[in-house]
């Protein structure tokens, strides 16, 4: 267990340096893949790197582990700079995203490994590689050479690799994205229950948002080297900071149209093409608090939240294609030539013909569920 | 169900049984011959198998010359070379691969670039150097000149190239040292490559007979290709007797090849097939 603190964490490679992401900005001293990172992780504490590729969250994680270089800011665990220390002297173990078995070890061989480099005693070792196989549910592959094992079993073993040293951090770097669906689900449950087994501080980077939704305390979204939010995982769902946030926490993502945020008399309302919709008390509040005036917004609202409805102060939509997931539909809706998607509970599907291509349906949303996003910037204007 | 072959698997069959005999055939021959006489070997028309058999061309290699100190300082030069050269060949291609260092390509270039220039022609100034540091005539000069082998090098390279770092990395933060990194992780991985190293070097060494000729003067020093030339130098053409002396030498290679072979095939075809 341990606190991990990242303070304006930088990390520029040299221009000669092959990262191939073009999405990164070029400053004078190469290119730069993190940006000002600052972080508190606190002891025991689970928390999920998250973001496209490309973003920076792998780069940050091997700045933790000290296997890359941190070009500018400083990074303690437990209080200590380790900036200049080696991966061996931080305490800190590592599951890869290729799971880094060593071949020409067996099970047994690869879990003992790190024990024997720290020259523990062989009660020692059998004890912890014995407790560690049998948390994971490996005891009877314990022999056995990697290559005959499955894609779950290999990540099974190198969390057993990591997890015998008993580690202050343990880092995980897309461990489970190498696996199929349905192995991917089963391990993260198994992962949420290693977490409440072991007493460590995990650090854990993915681009899959469901994962990091499921699995962490905390999530932190990066794009381009820079953090977008960090917070758990309910509040960067209800309250994106900006539009990329929005657009990338949720399944399916949020729907974006242009609308006009309009002031009148200390209240709000926003438009979008015929329709009005009123702003309740607290939205209204946070946006006076802003000083936001009259103005043309991006306006955001999830899927799920839009509902279905007739009468005037509706958007008048077509169905492109219906997606049936058993307990509720994806209508892929047509609003004047921008595409949405609306989640509608099977229950409350009463008229089936809504559900063909062509079929026209008209929707709104609640007030509070709607998001409003600077033109300019991206920024959520409450916060 | 028997599986049905095609007739260009049966040619393919054909074909490479063919090219095992005429492979073989010289060494069966080599060995026959060694148990004929001297006037049998010479004998028109020539004869396949023995008429007189005769284990008389063995004995007499050891009586006419010290052929078991001759096999023992092939066995002992070879070795060491082998050794120091494949660890050497191992660590330098490691370097090359996994380390970022100024000039880095530029250096590797000028040690390719050296693997171009015949032993041949560097021979004179390599002899001169070892006359003006006084090793000529030891054992000095029949090892260090072969610790590090270029060729090694580069196929070491080659093979940690395509290594994933991802090994290195897991290895770092398991606590190794980077010189364990090496010796624990890369080098036990590297395998098949190394074994065909081994075979590779072990076979330059001991098939070596100009360095040796030209460095070495003490009869005490000869290795086993030029102790037979010095016994033609001796005692002339004796070819059933050099028939015998080369039965008996090729015994350490074949031997060395029986070990490592499926590790040698496995590293002459890994590029190709790595994923």
């Amino acid at each position: 267990m341990a606190t991990v603190t990242l303070k304006n964490i930088r990390k520029v490679y040299p221009k000669s340096h092959n990262t191939n992401k073009s999405n990164l900005k070029e400053t004078a001293d190469g290119v730069l893949a993190v940006d000002d990172f600052n972080l508190e992780i606190n002891d025991n504490e689970f928390i999920v790197l998250v973001g496209p590729s490309g973003c920076g969250k792998s780069t940050t994680l091997r700045m933790v582990a000290g296997l890359e270089e941190i070009t500018g800011g400083e990074l303690y665990i437990d209080d200590v700079l380790v900036n200049e220390v080696a991966p061996k002297d931080r305490d800190i173990s590592m599951v890869f995203q290729n799971y880094a078995l060593y071949p020409h070890m067996t099970v047994r061989q690869n879990m003992e490994f790190p024990l024997k480099v720290q020259k523990k005693s062989r009660d020692y070792i059998d004890k912890k590689v014995e407790e560690a196989a049998e948390i994971l549910g490996i005891t009877e592959y314990l022999d056995r050479k990697p290559k005959a094992l499955s894609g779950g079993q290999k990540q099974r073993v190198a969390i057993g690799r990591a997890i015998v040293r008993e580690p202050k951090v343990l880092l995980m770097d897309e461990p489970l994205s190498n696996l199929d669906a349905k192995l991917r689900n089963q391990m993260r449950a198994e992962i949420l229950k290693l977490r409440k087994r072991i007493n460590t501080t995990f650090i854990y980077v993915t681009h899959d948002q469901t994962e990091a939704m499921t699995l962490g305390d905390r999530i932190v979204i990066m794009k381009d080297g820079v953090v977008q939010q960090t917070g758990t995982p309910q509040e960067v769902f209800d309250s994106p900071h900006n539009l990329f946030v929005a657009g990338f926490i949720g399944t399916p993502q949020m729907n974006f149209y242009d609308g006009r945020l309009v002031e009148d008399k200390g209240r709000y309302h926003v438009e979008i093409k015929d329709m009005k919709v009123a702003l309740g008390k607290e939205k209204t509040e946070r946006l006076k608090a802003n000083g936001v005036k009259s103005r043309d917004v991006t306006v955001g609202v999830r899927p799920e939240h839009i509902v279905l409805s007739e009468g005037e102060n509706v958007l008048r939509s077509v169905v492109d294609v219906s997606e049936m997931m058993g307990s509720v539909v994806h209508l892929h809706v047509n609003v004047d030539d921008q595409d949405s998607i609306i989640i509608v509970p099977t229950i409350q599907l009463k008229d089936r013909s809504l559900v063909k291509s062509g079929a026209e349906v008209d929707f709104t949303f609640p007030e509070d569920v709607i998001h409003l996003f600077s033109k300019e910037t991206g920024n959520n204007l409450e916060y | 169900m028997k599986k049905k072959h095609s007739l260009g698997y049966w040619l393919m069959f054909v074909l490479m049984t063919l090219i095992a005999f005429v492979s073989f055939f010289p060494f069966f021959w080599m060995f026959l011959s060694s148990f004929k006489t001297q006037s049998e070997l010479l004998s028109m028309p020539p004869t396949f198998f023995p008429n007189n058999f005769t284990t008389a061309n063995y004995t007499q290699v050891f009586k006419q010359m010290p052929f078991t100190r001759y096999y023992i300082n092939s066995l002992l030069t070879s070795g060491l070379n082998t050794l120091v050269g494949v660890i050497s060949s191992s660590l330098i291609g490691y370097v090359f691969a996994k380390y970022d260092f100024p000039y880095k390509n530029v250096i590797f270039l000028v040690v390719l670039a050296c693997m171009m220039i015949p032993y041949e022609t560097l021979m004179p100034t390599v002899y001169k150097m070892m006359v003006g540091i006084k090793w000529t005539n030891s054992y000095k000069v029949l090892t260090i000149p072969y610790f590090v082998n270029i060729f090694g090098i580069f196929l070491m390279r080659q093979f940690y190239l395509d290594l994933p770092d991802d090994y290195l990395e897991a290895a770092e933060v398991d606590g190794c040292s980077q010189f364990e990194i090496w010796a624990r992780i890369a080098m036990p991985m590297a395998n098949s490559t190394t074994s065909s190293l081994v075979i590779f070097l072990f076979m330059a060494s001991y098939n070596s007979f100009m360095w040796p000729l030209i460095s070495v003067d003490s009869r005490k020093l000869f290795t086993l290709p030029v102790g037979i030339a010095s016994m033609i130098w001796d005692r002339g053409n004796q070819y059933a007797m050099l028939l015998a002396a080369a039965s008996m030498i090729i015994v350490p290679v074949c031997i060395l090849f029986a070990f490592m072979q499926r590790k040698f095939i496995e590293g002459m075809t890994s590029g190709g097939i790595k994923g």
